[in-house]
């Protein structure tokens, strides 16, 4: 019984293997706040777990140097076990506990605490009481522990003198990058402000240590008041208090701590932010804190509440901060870290995480219980093949990473995290292949990710638009799929693969020309196959860019070029035409863009059937009236055929753009005038880079180039990786990618 | 601030390449015709040889100062200030031939396809390609040379391949034409054809070192000479000698002439694009050797301020020629025949200095 007392109130230093498992989970995309510092944060924390797990065993060896520690004046493990033996409870007493109402087990829980504040005088006694209860049970332990506690008692001899000044702290694992977010935010990350188990005893100690835990919390409250003062001030009391309180810890006063994040949530306002007080093993109250609707609710009802409520599961408990127990030995979820800083644990509970608060404890658990509604994977609706996978991204960036490691499944995917928007904490996955992807890439892309300074990003589309070269040019310098395996693809290339939530696309860089009208299809069908659609698309982008200004000046400028049969049809079918070429164009031009921006706003098949019935009927009647010539509606079809068979979306957009200008400089002086546009709009291209990649690598500038850009070259010949993105690892294929063909050749011989 | 940047021996050979040809789809050809008769394919073949030999001077002075361009070299040679009106005098040397050759191009284009458009309606819009080339930089405008050079060739080819049914071997003969002397002397004097080889002194800090510039400079001028020569030959059999000397533009009118059944005829449109993206890419390249020239003397850093007002200045200096008459018999047959000692004598006579003053940059590795 003492045993237990002894346990449930004694805080140890937690092991090595605690602190492991709390830093590869702070690793976690989820609890992570900063990418890059990874290895650097995993070293620092092994040297500390290594020093700390030094003393943590020479702690749990020793049994001796508890009961000095305990003589020495450990006021913490007194009092708890001086409260514990004026509960001096039976078996039958706890299991009569078990069942009595939860009310009651609060009540108790508050009447010990009262208790404990009454009998202060007669701590001493109870003092004498414990360490002969303790040296008994030490007795009982055996004479090989004591044979170690001799061996060791030297080595101890200077940490004793350390632990009987002060209680014992946890080291705190922070992401270095807190201190490099806060300055960047401007504001000055206040490293003198330790944890209060490192100043402080913990609430439950005597009343000296009270009083000046109060005098403390009470300088940190008015710290706090002043700098939220001054945050207001300079913010001219408008109040950003998600930056100007990031600073704010978690406090040993779980009272203070809940009245906090009932302040940054706005409740009672705020309705959907769930405060969930209770009592842990009927004694420590504490409180879970979530979003109703973000989480699985069966983690809380199921494998959260009743754990901590029960008592059994603490019979083990030395005593202390509960934390360290509760995480190796109660809750059975197989995703939870620790935090302190509520800069790092309110972006956790808005992403679905609940959070265990206790009482006395200035960290809080956060534990994985992300359970909301999602899209289930799907075909890409933007990207369909004929041959070839059949799954496109979700909204959930976990499923989407899923998807990506579903087809590499290679340990030197890396995947970093990092939070790109201020106000609405979007996060996103940086994907890249270790050893194979270019450093230099991955450097510019985290500093490019790191500088963004805005409040609120919806997804990949708004993310692009904030990382990309140049804004001004018409083609897109990153490119978006939807597609796990094009994605998959990208990695292997050497490429880099932004994931951001909220939209089902990824986006890949750098790029070249080249990537944008490929898709994933050429590398599932014969190489045969794979260079006839890509004829057809490049005639399709060429048409689509072209066709209707080569018309227009060719009608306007450079009637004598037209073969004479040719000349006359055209003649006659604008004979009836009472607008100019140019008007005629623009107006059929206009009206197809009409069409299908209806067609993809009106939902479902309703927005097909609109598209293809408005064309025909909006054309046939345009003929039929006289408005336009029945040439220019061929025209007209023809180049919006080439643009639906260019592959990626934002390319698309852009040849339409282009050919609206090409259109304009057609009319303004023909064929001549289309070569200048052409030249002006090559000119902005050929100046374009993304990520240091000029757009129209590996043929300007010229660079080894895999045989896979304009035709689709067979794969075994595809030996190298692209030679512009400098990957570390050039080779994609062995020398003979194909052993079996030269083993049956040299058999043949 | 406009960069130089570097780039690949293929673009600085596209580039050149392009620059030279250019002037072989416009009076050129009629004029040598005019000189030497039939005997213009291999005349070219002369002047091709000539320049070659004319540019390894130029490569001698970029090897003794190897990593400087011709603006630097001609500054430690010559001093700072003969140097610089040195380099100046070449400046104006080439916006002038821009403005010749922009202004031929406006002359023939005028003819040919834009009858009723006003020259400097034609010329605002040549400005307004060459200068948005030109604010894109020199490693764009190599990179778009190289991009282009494909299709430039395909559409070439094609013009000569699908006039091969009007071709008639004996128009070619005499095979001496006025002369093997005249078609000697001519062809040394004609080599200003391929001095714009010389730009690559301008550009060399851009390039990968003196040999690469050797290389660059002898490919350039051979291909161009091949280009220029097969543009002669397929001419000058497809049009008998009194009608080809007449020719404003002989190879467009040799795409107009194309007739293969009832719709493969007139492939005019394949040789206008073909004329006017060498023709950008020819006055910009000039246009921005040029610019590197002047502010290299200026000492100004950034170019981007300097390429509207001289761009304005080539606008004015495309007005200068009376008409089409001055341009195809007084400044183009001027320059043809005389720009060699503006193209290539500096550099002889700046390394004639060289050697005598002693002086040498730093000598280059490998």
């Amino acid at each position: 019984m003492l045993k237990f007392i002894k346990k449930l109130f004694v805080y140890e230093e937690p092991s090595k293997t605690d602190m492991e498992m709390g830093f590869e989970l702070l690793e976690d995309p989820a609890e992570s706040s900063s990418w890059g510092k990874k290895q650097d944060n995993r070293n620092n924390q092994k040297k500390e777990n290594k020093e700390q797990a030094k003393s943590g065993e020479q702690e749990e060896g020793d049994p001796a140097e508890k009961q000095e520690q305990a003589e020495g004046g450990d006021q913490t493990v007194q009092k708890g076990q001086q409260k514990k033996a004026g509960d001096s409870q039976t078996g039958q007493e706890e299991n009569e506990q078990k069942e009595a109402p939860k009310e009651q087990e609060e009540n108790q829980s508050a009447e010990i605490k009262d208790q404990s504040k009454q009998e202060e005088e007669k701590e001493k006694e109870y003092l004498k009481t414990q360490l002969d209860v303790q040296n008994k049970l030490l007795n009982i332990i055996g004479s090989s522990i004591k044979d170690n506690e001799n061996n060791n008692e030297k080595n101890k001899k200077s940490d004793m003198s350390d632990k009987e000044t002060m209680p014992i702290a946890p080291k705190i694992l922070i992401p270095k990058s807190i201190d490099k977010l806060a300055a960047r935010r401007g504001r000055k990350h206040k490293e003198n402000k330790k944890a209060k188990y490192n100043d402080e005893p913990p609430k439950v100690e005597d009343e000296n240590n009270k009083t000046k835990e109060g005098n403390e919390e009470d300088k940190t409250k008015k710290e706090n008041d002043n700098s939220k003062d001054e945050d207001k001030k300079s913010d001219g009391g408008n109040g950003k208090t998600y930056e100007q309180e990031s600073d704010k810890k978690v406090s040993t006063s779980l009272d203070e701590n809940i009245e906090y994040l009932k302040k940054r949530f706005h409740v009672p306002k705020n309705q959907d932010v769930i405060f969930r007080e209770f009592n842990i093993a009927h004694k420590i109250p504490a409180c879970v804190v979530f979003i109703d609707g973000m989480i699985d609710k069966s983690i809380i009802v199921e494998f959260t509440l009743p754990q901590l409520m029960d008592i059994d599961p603490f019979c083990d408990f030395e005593g202390g901060c509960p934390l360290d127990f509760i995480e190796k030995n109660v809750l059975p979820v197989h995703q939870m870290v620790r935090m302190k800083n509520y800069k790092e644990i309110i972006p956790q509970i808005l992403s679905g995480l609940t959070i265990i608060l206790i009482d006395g404890c200035d960290e809080c658990i956060v534990m994985e219980s992300r359970g909301f509604e999602t899209r289930s994977i799907g075909s890409p609706v933007t990207e369909t093949v004929v041959q070839g996978s059949q799954e496109g991204f979700t909204e959930n960036m976990r499923t989407n990473i899923t998807l990506v490691r579903r087809i590499i499944k290679n340990e030197d995917l890396i995947t970093e995290f990092k939070i790109i928007s201020k106000a609405n904490n979007i996060l996103a996955a940086l994907l890249y292949i270790d050893g194979i992807t270019n450093p230099r890439i991955i450097k510019e892309i985290k500093r490019r990710v790191n500088s963004l300074d805005v409040e609120y990003v919806s997804g990949s589309g708004m993310l692009e638009q904030l990382i990309e070269d140049k804004s001004l040019m018409i083609f897109p310098q990153v490119i978006s799929t939807e597609r796990p395996d094009r994605v998959g693809s990208f990695l292997m290339d050497g490429k880099a693969v932004l994931i951001c939530e909220g939209t089902p696309f990824a986006l890949a860089m750098p790029i070249t020309f080249f990537d944008l009208y490929h898709t994933s299809e050429e590398s599932n069908v014969r190489w045969q196959y794979g260079t006839f659609m890509r004829l057809v698309r490049i005639i399709g982008i060429l048409l689509a860019a072209l066709l209707p200004g080569m018309y227009t000046g060719l009608i306007l400028f450079h009637q004598e070029m037209i073969p004479t049969s040719l000349l006359s049809s055209i003649i006659v079918s604008r004979a009836a035409v009472p607008f100019p070429t140019i008007i005629e164009l623009l107006l059929m031009e206009f009206s197809f863009e009409l069409i299908r921006e209806g067609g993809i706003r009106v939902p479902g098949v309703t927005g097909n059937t609109l598209g293809i019935i408005g064309a025909l009927i909006l054309g046939q009647a345009a003929v039929q009236a006289g408005l336009v010539s029945p040439i220019l509606i061929i025209i007209v079809a023809v180049s919006g055929l080439g643009s639906f068979a260019i592959p990626n979306y934002s390319l698309s957009l852009g040849v339409r753009i282009i050919r609206f200008i090409l259109i304009i400089f057609g009319f303004l002086g023909g064929f001549y005038g289309i070569s200048a546009g052409i030249t002006i709009m090559f000119a902005l291209a050929l100046s374009m880079k993304s990520f240091g990649v000029p757009f129209f690598t590996p043929y300007a500038p010229s660079t080894n180039r895999n045989k896979d850009l304009i035709l689709r070259s067979p794969i075994y010949n595809q030996k190298e990786r692209p030679d512009f993105l400098n990957t570390e690892n050039d080779m994609q294929m062995g020398n003979e990618p194909r052993g079996w063909k030269t083993t049956k050749d040299q058999e043949e011989r | 601030m406009l960069k130089e940047g570097k780039f690949g021996y293929k673009e600085a050979t596209s580039l050149i390449v392009i620059t030279i040809s250019s002037k072989a789809f416009f009076t050129s050809p009629s004029s040598v015709t005019k000189l030497v008769g039939t005997a213009g394919w291999y005349m070219t073949l002369i002047s091709a040889a000539v320049a070659a030999l004319m540019f390894l001077f130029l490569y001698l002075v970029l090897k003794r100062f190897s990593g400087k361009n011709i603006m630097e070299i001609n500054d430690i040679v010559l001093g700072r200030f003969a140097g610089s009106l040195l380099s100046f005098v070449f400046c104006a040397f080439l916006l002038i031939i821009a403005s010749i050759n922009m202004r031929e191009f406006t002359e023939i284009l005028k003819v040919f396809v834009l009858p009723e458009s006003p020259p400097s309606y034609i010329m605002a819009i040549f400005l307004l390609s060459v200068v948005s080339l030109a604010f894109a930089g020199l490693e764009t405008l190599a990179r778009y040379a190289k991009l282009l050079i494909y299709l430039l060739g395909a559409g070439f080819i094609i013009v000569v391949l699908l006039s091969i049914p009007n071709f008639r071997m004996h128009r070619l003969f005499p095979i001496l034409g006025r002369g093997i002397d005249k078609t000697i002397i001519n062809g040394i004097l004609r080599c200003s054809f391929y001095g714009d080889a010389a730009l690559l002194g301008i550009i060399a800090v851009s390039l990968q070192g003196a040999k690469e510039i050797k290389k660059i400079g002898l490919y350039g001028i051979f291909i161009s000479g091949l280009i220029t020569s097969l543009s002669l030959f397929s001419f000058g059999m497809v049009f008998p000698y009194s009608t080809a000397h007449e020719l404003a533009s002989p190879m467009y009118a040799m795409a107009a002439n194309v007739h293969l059944g009832g719709f493969l005829q007139h492939l005019e449109p394949i040789f206008v694009f073909l004329w006017n993206f060498t023709s950008f890419i020819e006055v910009a390249a000039l246009f921005y050797g040029a610019l590197m020239i002047y502010c290299h003397i200026f000492r100004i850093t950034d170019k981007r301020p300097v390429i509207l007002p001289m761009g304005t200045l080539l606008f004015c200096l495309n007005l200068i020629p009376k008409g089409i008459h001055d341009v195809f018999s007084g400044y183009v047959q001027t320059i043809r025949t005389w720009g060699w000692i503006l193209y290539f004598l500096p550099s002889i006579f700046v390394l004639i200095i060289a050697v005598i003053r002693k002086k040498k940059g730093a000598s280059e590795s490998g």
